[in-house]
């Protein structure tokens, strides 16, 4: 197409045609060569427009020819059908000019332009309009910077105001809706309609829940009777799912009112783009999801305390749905997590609205109860030790807000999170110790029979430190950052090596627990011995202190659970690095063929993010490699018939142990008596966790079978679904 | 203009074609700017071979010259690259090569997927997190 061409479509009328005298300007340009103005930089020269470029230029997109008229009610469900279908696009990351802006009826109804006929006014007008209202408040969800602009959901509106139909009106307009077409001659299509703008109505109340202010600890999902929409939108939507219905809105007669022409009409800032929509089992999963996550989410109106509110809020973190796709990582509706962080701490830092708990509360109850509680300096007077605190715990605050932001965050952003707070953590650690060091002479709050001080800041910091070190390891792992079985064997490694720290920090927290359980089982006795106003002191004292037995004896319960897990945990990362040591013998664990790094620069860009980790000091290569001499040495002893069974059985005893651990770990959730929700997630992960063990042993025999085999003959792939996030199963076949 | 002719005009020597009988069959186009102040970063922006040569090492060549010219002439420290998740025959190619995946970014491509970001670290200080890197000496500011 000429010039001339082009200009033609452009349909100009109003502008002067400056095309001779810009050529003659450009003439003296010599061809191939870049100008550049001063006024702005090259690089965003890659973003401006090519005007009469087909791909760049919206002004030539070839205008869609419309036919809004809708007669039937089948022709009125289609519509809505497609719109529910641009409505999951637009959720799933398109922008809205691709997607709800480009049907008709929304650009009328938004920009207050009139719709005709007696269905549109009647049926479709209140659907489109109550999709307006939802689009508006997941808006304002996506713009309040909880969630990433252009990686969870576009916000671009082509400077449309979307908040232009109210929410109530609307509410009422698709009730009214639902009683016309329930007025209608009974019919397939009329119920689809009456389910589709119910759908719609119940999408509108779940933004309204960061409106709802309550009690932390002292309420439940049930109580707000506000939510029971969620139950009805997930009926509707079972009903609509049904294959008959599903084929039925396939068959459904098309109306011509999607087309791209909003993004040649309106303030468009992107190049011209195909429309995006969900077919109608799509649109449905979507909703499900919505609907069942928000669900979930408001289960953190059932959690007691502390405690369980920070295991809540870890699975809500790590909550998954499996997939077929082994490329793609699904963790909560991109509208539940904006939601859930928006739900759980607002602008006035409250944790859900509550009057008592805020960021700083919570952050002192999390720290009192893993190693605070009944320590000399929570009892102390001394005012510098007590502004010594206080600058620790306001250090403390940021890596702590950073977890509650974590939370709501993609899979992806998540470890990017994790990957942050280490950072801080780290510094804090230090700090932390230093002032502990220094107060140690006034406060003398040291084990039994020892001179250790307790340190419970730092035992806080540290513990919190090496979790976060660990869930960097294990959100790499199901992030599939380690491509390989050598990078794969890495991690494993690492992370077994880590948890071992993590074990034992582990048990110095119940060593504190056990201290001052002990400290206060020894009032009696001093008690006792105690005369006159000491007595009475010592008396008042233990009054006090005592109200805390029950939190230190759940916490010496959870103690115990998190020990074991962190057991299970570090036995299957040794097992999987054994397992993967073993086909390192074909050449599974060797550098790439053309590969230009050397191996001890990728060991060390590998764990970048421990480097400037103080303690646990990251174990340079030379260690690594020398541990990998070791193996090799002690296999070198061995015959393979010999090594192979010494292994097995090294496997097995770990294997077993693993058993006991997980029938442990059963025991100890149920003690826990945590929510349902809860202790449902923590015995699913166990299950998991047993698959792992179980599947370990599997790979091994694989390995085994294959090992005769040159490298070219044996395949290894990590299949991912339907087993643990971070034990996925290493299948080994002979090609 | 594209983002190709953006790296064509600042880095000529950065893009490498490879010809047959006349006729350009592949193509490698790169960058090199200094990142946070810290490191040298080499990056690729795009490598296309055309369909009907690929298979015959190509690609690899055009990578390997890229690498080898963005650490002889600009003293790299690192070389990055993002690729999609499931371009599988990408990822192969430059895994291949020591890229290490660093990082996972949630639909880089404004599509479904997600991509991986890769580095293959050529200097100590590619391991080292910026914060924790003396600033640049005579860096040369990115110009553009």
């Amino acid at each position: 197409m000429d010039v001339g061409q082009q200009l033609s479509r452009l349909n100009i009328r109003d502008y002067e045609d400056i095309t001779s005298e810009f050529f003659a300007i450009t003439s003296a340009i010599e061809y191939g060569s870049i100008v550049k103005s001063k006024q702005f930089k090259l690089l965003e020269g890659t973003h401006a427009l090519e005007v009469l470029n087909p791909k760049l230029d919206t002004a030539l997109l070839e205008p869609g020819i419309l036919h809004p008229v809708v007669e039937t009610l089948d022709q009125a469900a289609w519509v809505m059908v497609r719109l529910l279908g641009s409505v999951c696009a637009w959720l799933e990351n398109n922008s809205l000019s691709v997607s709800v802006l480009s049907c008709y009826f929304v650009e009328q109804l938004i920009q207050r332009k009139p719709v005709t006929g007696e269905l549109v006014e009647r049926c479709v007008a209140p659907f489109v309009k109550g999709v307006i209202s939802f689009v508006s408040s997941v808006l304002k969800l996506g713009v309040a910077g909880v969630i990433y602009e252009e990686e969870d959901l576009n916000t671009q509106t082509m400077d449309l105001d979307f908040s232009v139909c109210d929410g109530e009106q609307t509410v009422l307009e698709l009730r009214n809706a639902v009683t016309w077409v329930r007025s209608q001659p009974e019919s397939r299509p009329q119920q689809l309609c009456v389910d589709l703008l119910s759908l719609v109505e119940h999408s509108l109340h779940i933004c309204e829940i960061t409106q709802v202010s309550v009690e932390l600890y002292e309420t439940s999902p049930q109580s707000v009777s506000s939510v029971s929409f969620a139950d009805s939108a997930l009926e509707t939507l079972a009903r609509l799912a049904e294959p008959e219905t599903v084929a039925f809105a396939a068959a459904l007669p098309e109306v011509a009112c999607f087309s791209a022409n909003v993004q040649k009409t309106l303030n468009n800032r992107s190049p011209p783009k195909p429309l995006a929509h969900s077919d109608f089992a799509s649109s449905l999963e979507n909703f499900t999801k919505l609907f069942t996550d928000f669900q979930f989410m408001l289960n953190v109106l059932a959690v007691r305390d502390s405690v369980e509110l920070y295991e809540f809020l870890n699975l809500f973190m790590t909550r998954r749905q499996f997939t077929t796709d082994p490329d793609e990582i699904l963790g909560n509706h991109v509208v539940v997590r904006a939601l859930m962080q928006l739900f759980l701490i607002r602008d006035d830092r409250s944790i859900l609205g509550s009057r008592r708990w805020n960021i700083s509360t919570l952050l002192m109850d999390v720290f009192s109860k893993i190693s605070f509680q009944n320590s000399r300096l929570q009892s102390s007077t001394d005012d510098e030790l007590r502004n010594g605190l206080e600058k620790m715990i306001i250090q403390i605050e940021p890596a702590f807000y950073n977890f509650l932001t974590c939370i709501s965050q993609n899979p992806s952003r998540q470890r990017q999170f994790v990957n942050k707070e280490l950072i801080i953590w780290d510094s804090i650690q230090v700090e932390a110790e230093n002032f502990e060091l220094e107060s140690h002479a006034k406060l003398h709050d040291t084990f039994a029979n020892s001179e250790l001080p307790v340190m419970p800041v730092s035992s806080f910091v540290y513990y919190l430190k090496l979790t976060k070190m660990a869930e960097l390891l294990f959100k790499s792992i199901e992030l599939c950052l380690f491509k390989d079985c050598r990078e794969l064997h890495l991690g494993y490694w690492l992370l077994a090596n880590q948890l071992d720290y993590l074990v034992q920090h582990i048990k110095r927290l119940l060593d504190i627990n056990q201290l001052r359980q002990t400290q206060l089982a020894a009032f009696s006795k001093k008690i006792k011995k105690a005369k006159g106003d000491k007595k009475a002191k010592l008396r008042e004292e233990y009054e006090i202190k005592k109200q805390s037995l029950p939190q230190l004896q759940k916490m010496e319960l959870y103690f115990n659970m998190l020990l074991t897990k962190y057991q299970i945990h570090k036995s299957l990362a040794e097992n999987r690095a054994t397992v993967l040591r073993m086909l390192g013998k074909q050449g599974f664990m060797d550098l790439p063929k053309l590969c230009k790094a050397s191996e001890e620069t990728l060991y060390n860009l590998q764990f970048k993010s421990f480097q400037s980790i103080g303690v646990p000091q990251l174990p340079s290569f030379k260690e690594y490699k020398e541990m990998m001499k070791q193996e090799k040495w002690l296999a070198s002893q061995l015959s393979p018939e010999a090594n192979a069974s010494y292994q097995k059985g090294v496997l097995k005893q770990k294997s077993d142990e693993i058993n006991a651990n997980i029938r442990r770990l059963e025991a100890l959730v149920a003690k826990m008596q945590f929510p349902q929700f809860i202790s449902e997630r923590l015995i699913q992960d166990t299950k998991l966790l047993k698959k792992a063990n179980v599947a370990c042993l599997l790979t091994f025999s694989q390995a085994l079978k294959v090992a005769d085999l040159p490298k070219s003959h044996v395949a290894v792939v990590f299949e991912k679904y339907d087993h643990h996030l971070y034990y996925p199963n290493i299948k080994v076949a002979a090609k | 203009m594209s983002e190709i002719e953006f790296f064509l005009n600042n880095w000529p020597n950065l893009t490498l074609m490879a010809k047959h009988q006349g006729k350009v069959i592949g193509c490698i186009i790169s960058k090199v700017e200094p990142h946070k102040h810290a490191r040298i970063r080499g990056y690729i922006g795009m490598l296309a071979v055309d369909n009907e040569y690929r298979g015959r090492g190509i690609a690899k060549e055009l990578i390997s010259q890229s690498v080898d010219a963005m650490i002889d002439a600009y003293r790299c420290d690192e070389i990055i690259l993002e690729t999609e998740v499931v371009n599988k025959a990408a990822l192969r190619l430059y895994e291949n090569f020591g890229f290490l995946r660093v990082k996972r970014l949630f639909r880089y491509y404004l599509n479904k997927h997600d991509a991986f970001r890769l580095i293959l670290p050529v200097t100590e200080k590619s391991s080292v997190r910026s914060t924790f890197l003396p600033p640049l000496e005579d860096a040369p500011e990115s110009k553009y």
